[in-house]
């Protein structure tokens, strides 16, 4: 029987009117709702819960289905499958047994409450059969996929700290690589800020490196070639010996050469660098011109001392000699007069008259002395009697000539020329050439030896020929006679510069100094100008007393 | 007059002329000169001299070479030798080799010629 049946749920406000087809399910009982009439709450509290239990059943089924969805293409979630869904259908079946507590309240339907809950039973066992029996295999795998799981994170966290080890490293080496081309650059700095030459060999001979200043002051230089093609002139000198001393030996080789090639001088500092060699140059090349100046001066001045020292104890003992004699004339006359045993006048005369030459002698040694003993490259030019000049230079040294028994013949022409020069130097220059003659002759030790010196013009020149008996000078030396520091003498007793000084001091007053040909002895010729009679100058008054 | 024969060696004419004048006012009668030691050397070979009066400092053959020579020779005279203060003399040597007496020069005529008499008298002038 179909009836019509109106709900007044006065207390709760519930007024359900129901007719039609859906009455067909509707069972003969009141509803439930009454059941709770007397507690309202609890109605509406097994409304709530039974509702919010269906919608989540429900929201798991989604969740369920939207899984199974995605992972339907994976093999290892095949095995799965059957349990999400089986399972997804309990839980539908659940949360329709739960939706169906909330109809029942208002319309009793128990035939289609038991379908459903018969539905729920038919998912819900055969699921539990099938997951209890899975549930092994299930559990096993979990555990493995939380295993590999650890063991990824483990892998993982190992690759993240390797990751960040390398990142380490890699910024270090960053970091080094940058502070190496920093020290690089550095390195560069100085050594292209030097001014020595720097170069790097290989063992095999090949540059590996050479610093700016290298580059711009060799030209031959090159990165890369050959250390012995780049620089041809060492081979066989005593430098290329240092230099495969040092690659051979691997010890610091020092040394200084003159590298033809470059007319240079170079002082070579050789170390010790891997299996090859660092090379640091140095151009001394200004240093040596400095020095050799510097010896040359040091030489003449030297020279200057020599031709003293040659003389000085000749000079000295001519100096005592005439105060020697001197002396013991005036003091013979002095005892005579005192014991009242004075000779005639003439003979006091006499003595005087020996006293007076004695003293002049010895006043025309100390005047020679004075000459010889200074610089007189700065003396101002000025007209001087050369003959009188040659003169004095015999003077000085005729009393060693005759000493050694050493003739002395002067010929000075007659109405010489004054001429216009440092009569000083002049003296000088004829002096070291009756220096040398004299030496020549001792040493040929022969006897009858002469020194002479002649003195005439010539043209538009003064001459004046200074020669000795000495055996004479060997054609193989003649053209070095005028080279500084070229010497016969021996070591010690002469520095060479004598003739080189004269020579130039020949040179600085406009003449010349040269050794005749064609003579057996030794002759020396000093050409001095002598100025056109309308080109004499004068300097500057000379007043004598 | 006294008769020792002395030998006066100079290389210096105006000084030999001078020492040779100062003995023979002193009446030494048998006074000869040379010119250097070698000419010295060479008369003392041919004549007998008591006495030899040097200079030190002279060409061909100085002063003490001669002394050196002499006594090598046998000759056993006493000597006088005359320095100047520049020269590099060694004393030492010189009496060892029997030098009698040094004259420093410049010297008077009296220091030589009382030198003179203690050499002959066989007295070193100024030996230690």
């Amino acid at each position: 029987m179909t009836i019509a049946s109106t709900l007044s749920l006065h207390d709760t406000g519930i007024s359900l009117s129901l007719s039609g087809p859906v009455s067909n399910f509707l069972t003969k009982h009141a509803p439930r709702l009454y059941c709770y009439l007397e507690t309202p709450h609890l109605l509406w509290a097994n409304v709530v819960m039974d509702t919010l239990i269906a919608a989540s059943y429900a929201v798991i089924f989604l969740c369920l289905l939207w899984i199974s969805r995605r992972l339907h293409g994976q093999p290892k979630f095949a095995p799965y499958l059957w349990v999400s869904l089986s399972f997804g259908l309990f839980i539908v079946a659940c949360g329709g047994t739960h939706l169906m507590d909330v109809v029942d309240l208002w319309w009793p339907s128990l035939k289609l409450a038991t379908g459903i809950r018969i539905l729920c039973a038919a998912a819900s066992v055969p699921t539990a059969i099938l997951f209890a029996r899975a549930t092994p295999t299930i559990e096993w795998d979990i555990r493995r996929y939380v295993e590999m799981l650890a063991h990824t994170r483990l892998q993982r966290d190992l690759a993240q700290s390797a990751l960040t080890a390398a990142q380490g490293v890699a910024e270090e080496r960053g970091e080094a690589a940058e502070g190496t081309a920093t020290v690089n650059r550095q390195l560069n700095s100085v050594m292209n800020s030097t001014t020595e030459l720097i170069l790097q060999v290989g063992p095999d001979w090949k540059i590996l490196y050479g610093n700016q200043e290298a580059e711009r002051t060799l030209p031959d230089f090159r990165v890369g070639a050959d250390f012995w093609r780049c620089f041809p002139g060492l081979k066989g000198t005593e430098a290329a010996q240092h230099f495969l001393e040092g690659m051979r030996t691997h010890e610091e080789q020092q040394f200084s050469n003159y590298y033809e090639p470059y007319s240079k001088w170079y002082r070579v500092h050789i170390f010790s660098a891997g299996s090859g060699i660092s090379i640091f140059v140095n151009d001394i090349t200004l240093e040596k011109t400095l020095e050799e100046a510097l010896a040359e001066e040091i030489s003449l001045r030297e020279k200057h001392v020599e031709q003293l020292s040659h003389m000085a104890a000749g000079l000295a003992h001519e100096i005592s000699n005439p105060l020697a004699i001197i002396h013991a004339r005036a003091s013979d006359l002095e005892e005579m007069a005192a014991d009242g045993t004075l000779p005639s006048a003439e003979a006091v005369q006499k003595t005087c008259h020996s006293i007076v030459l004695t003293a002049e002698r010895a006043k025309r040694i100390l005047h020679g002395l004075k000459g010889l003993s200074r610089e007189a490259s700065k003396d101002p030019m000025e007209q001087a009697d050369i003959g009188e000049t040659c003169r004095q230079c015999v003077d000085l040294q005729s009393s060693q000539l005759l000493r050694y028994h050493i003739a002395m013949r002067l010929v000075v022409a007659e109405d010489l020329p004054k001429i216009l020069c440092r009569e000083t130097q002049i003296g000088q220059v004829v002096s070291n050439l009756l220096s040398n003659g004299f030496d020549a002759v001792v040493e040929s030790g022969a006897a009858g030896g002469w020194i002479s010196v002649e003195v005439e013009q010539r043209g538009g020149h003064l001459c004046i020929r200074v020669s000795d008996s000495g055996p004479g000078i060997s054609k193989d030396i003649r053209g070095k006679l005028m080279t500084p520091f070229f010497t016969t003498k021996p070591m010690g007793a002469g520095t060479g510069v004598g003739l080189s000084l004269s020579e130039s001091i020949a040179r600085d007053h406009g003449g010349s100094l040269t050794l005749l040909e064609g003579t057996s002895h030794t002759s020396f010729e000093l050409l001095l100008p002598v100025p056109a009679s309308d080109e004499i100058t004068y300097p500057e008054l000379v007043v004598s007393a | 007059m006294k008769t020792a024969a002395i030998l006066v060696v100079d290389d210096e004419p105006s000084m030999l002329e001078i020492l040779v004048e100062w003995l023979v006012r002193g009446e030494y009668a048998n006074v000869r000169s040379a010119g250097d030691g070698q000419e010295a050397l060479e008369m003392c070979c041919a004549d007998s001299y008591e006495l030899v009066i040097s200079d030190v400092n002279m060409p061909r053959m100085d002063g003490i070479t001669l002394l050196r020579n002499l006594r090598e020779l046998g000759h056993r005279m006493p000597a006088i030798v005359f320095v100047s203060g520049l020269d590099s003399v060694n004393r030492k040597e010189l009496l060892d080799l029997g030098a009698s007496a040094f004259l420093l020069k410049p010297f008077r005529r009296q220091e030589l010629l009382v030198a003179v008499e203690d050499a002959l008298r066989g007295r070193g002038y100024g030996a230690e």
